[in-house]
């Protein structure tokens, strides 16, 4: 897969991770107007969140290896974070298509990665 | 009891360093991140500023055989034996595919520079008229790291990293609430959305702004901290001969002795070296000590990914005599632990090893820690616009007022006299003398020129028609490209010139920022005005006491 596509699948995986984890926060899941989440679904959008986060690195770590991997991944991690917060604080509900279009968009990258391995 | 009372005198006085040496070092930070983010892309803002010698290219750089580049060397040397036949320093570039001539640079006895294109097909000076006479790109790297200032600043922009350093360790400690506001932005809330932007840009981005900052007090590790190397060295050139395992350095003898056939000395290196060369030097020519060097051409598919620098490949000759004194091959790694970590963090503060997806990524964080700085410049005054805070007791809204100019100027005069270098880029007549010399002169010029407008005028209004005047530099850049040089954004894409393409649509994007921000400023000053303003605004706007 081209570098481009490798960074993006990990800022997308990242941008997904960054708006579970906020959304997690009963403080900012009321900016969507909506009842709040009981706790067990908030532990599972903390989990998800956080197993999201450590998967972003994934797909960085292995074009570029641990030590730059581990650097340019936080960078990707701090960007998706800044797009996130950006975009939910202005627009929440545009926000939560974009986390739609980047989950779709990250697990399209995935599997061509993975088609891409195989083949 | 008592150690709560020392935790809070510690956050306070944390606080007050944060703030009074994030003021300060803040003016001058914005500078750094600004020019480094845009110096990201350094050659691909000297590729749009020179569209003469793009257009006027008369050989394929990918395609020059080994006897072409002897000619072309041949050719060079002429010329500086011919200019500077006893001098410090002479250097030949072959044509590259960012400059497709001959580039030569030379240093006097002094160490004056000096530097001449050459046509490469007839060897001789490039006229006005395919060259246009710039620095590029490069004028912003300079800014970076030295403000144009040479060693002094140097170590003025490595004073105010370590100040950066501060602030970013202060900062994490005043900061109570890192995790549950975590993701907190409130827009429309004044001061407290300052605080927010300043708290988001800074934790989120924090793992790279500190690595930006450490690393690029490692690039000039030997500057910075010179003490080891002047204690256990006569001269600092040996301790990097040992360091490059090269034989030491020579002094000028002061014995004359002519400087051989460069083209030899260049078949010989490339042989030895097998690759093409990219640079051939001469040190001291002129001089019995005369030393020649043929460096390999850098491969960026080679480099792709390495942390560690591989080399391109070097060799050293004696000059008067053509005999080779000592070579490295390409990918020859110098085996050197401290070195290669200095390597290692240098490159990790480049980014160009990564293709252009890391040099968005670094330019688009570097933009971040610039809103970092300037929200926090920004937030300081807000505060006290407020609610005077009283710390110079009477001359306090004067002080106020000139730190509100410095800010205006600083934030917005900066991006002004950034996005203006382009203009003067464009407007510059070709055939002035010393142009690129006038081109940073404009720069610094039209910068001081929006410090008198934020002195002259009340602050709110300077910063609505700084951002007026930097949203339309960015949004009219593009048909000003097309008035003066006939090139324009469509003819970029359509002949897939993404480089070019890619300056014009960044400044299109940050012009409509600008004007978004525009917008914004005018709405709430409207409202404020509607709201029956306090004294204490209608001073800050005026900015008087």
């Amino acid at each position: 897969m081209p570098v481009f596509m490798v960074m993006l699948s990990g800022l997308l995986i990242h941008y997904l991770a960054m708006g579970l984890l906020s959304l997690a926060m009963p403080k900012h899941f009321a900016q969507l107007n909506l009842d709040p989440l009981v706790v067990s679904e908030q532990r599972l959008l903390r989990a998800s969140g956080w197993v999201l986060l450590l998967a972003g690195f994934y797909p960085i770590i292995q074009l570029w290896g641990a030590a730059t991997g581990t650097v340019f991944g936080l960078g990707l991690l701090s960007l998706a974070g800044l797009l996130w917060i950006v975009l939910f604080s202005l627009r929440p509900l545009i926000a939560m298509v974009s986390l739609a279009v980047a989950a779709c968009l990250g697990l399209a990258l995935v599997l061509i990665d993975l088609f891409a391995i195989g083949v | 009891m008592e150690k709560v009372l020392e935790q809070g005198n510690f956050r306070q006085s944390m606080s007050w360093l944060h703030t009074w040496g994030g003021l300060v070092a803040g003016w001058v930070l914005f500078c750094i991140f600004l020019t480094g983010a845009i110096g990201v892309f350094d050659d691909d803002i000297t590729h749009w500023m020179n569209p003469e010698q793009k257009q006027t290219a008369v050989v394929d750089p990918a395609s020059l055989t080994q006897s072409e580049r002897a000619a072309m060397v041949e050719m060079g040397q002429r010329y500086l034996q011919e200019v500077m036949p006893e001098g410090h320093f002479w250097a030949i570039g072959l044509p590259s595919e960012d400059h497709p001539v001959i580039r030569l640079f030379w240093q006097d006895m002094q160490e004056n520079p000096g530097a001449q294109l050459l046509d490469p097909l007839k060897g001789e000076p490039l006229p006005a008229e395919q060259n246009r006479q710039t620095e590029g790109g490069h004028h912003f790297v300079h800014m970076h790291f030295e403000l144009h200032a040479g060693q002094a600043g140097i170590w003025l922009v490595g004073f105010f990293t370590m100040i950066m350093l501060v602030a970013l360790v202060s900062g994490i400690i005043i900061h109570r609430r890192i995790f549950k506001d975590f993701f907190t932005l409130r827009f429309s809330k004044g001061q407290r959305s300052w605080l927010d932007a300043h708290n988001v840009s800074s934790v989120i981005t924090l793992p790279f702004q500190l690595m930006i900052a450490y690393t690029g007090l490692a690039v000039f590790v030997a500057v910075y901290m010179p003490a080891a190397m002047y204690v256990n060295y006569q001269n600092p050139e040996d301790f990097f001969s040992e360091l490059f395992e090269e034989p030491p350095h020579q002094a000028e003898t002061g014995i004359k002795a002519e400087v051989v056939s460069l083209t030899n000395i260049l078949l010989q290196g490339e042989q030895l070296l097998g690759r093409p060369a990219s640079f051939v030097t001469v040190e001291h020519p002129g001089d019995s000590s005369a030393r020649a060097r043929v460096f390999g051409l850098f491969d960026p598919d080679e480099a792709f990914g390495k942390l560690v620098s591989q080399g391109s490949g070097r060799a050293m000759f004696n000059a008067t005599n053509g005999q080779l004194m000592h070579h490295r091959m390409p990918g020859q790694v110098i085996d050197n632990p401290a070195y290669s970590a200095q390597q290692i963090m240098r490159r990790l503060h480049f980014a160009n090893y990564g293709g252009y997806t890391v040099r968005w990524l670094y330019f688009l964080l570097g933009l971040a820690g610039a809103v970092m700085i300037a929200s926090g410049s920004i937030l300081f005054m807000v505060k006290r616009r407020q609610k005077s805070l009283n710390e110079f007791g009477r001359q306090t809204a004067r002080v106020y007022r000139g730190i509100e100019a410095l800010n205006i100027a600083a934030i917005t005069g900066l991006a002004i006299a950034c996005i203006g270098f382009f203009w003067i880029n464009r407007l510059l007549p070709l055939d002035v003398d010393i142009r690129a010399v006038r081109e940073i002169q404009l720069f610094f010029l039209l910068w001081f020129g929006t410090f008198l407008h934020a002195v002259l005028r009340p602050a709110l209004s300077a910063w609505r028609e700084q951002l007026l005047l930097f949203a339309s530099l960015c949004l009219l850049l593009p048909i000003l490209n097309w008035i003066t040089t006939g090139d324009q954004l469509i003819s970029y894409i359509v002949n897939s010139d993404w480089r070019a393409a890619g300056v014009e649509l960044a400044a299109l994007l940050l012009g409509l920022l600008a004007l978004y921000s525009v917008r914004h400023l005018r709405q709430r000053q409207a409202r404020q005005q509607a709201d029956c303003p306090t004294r204490a605004t209608i001073q800050a706007q005026r900015g008087i006491s």
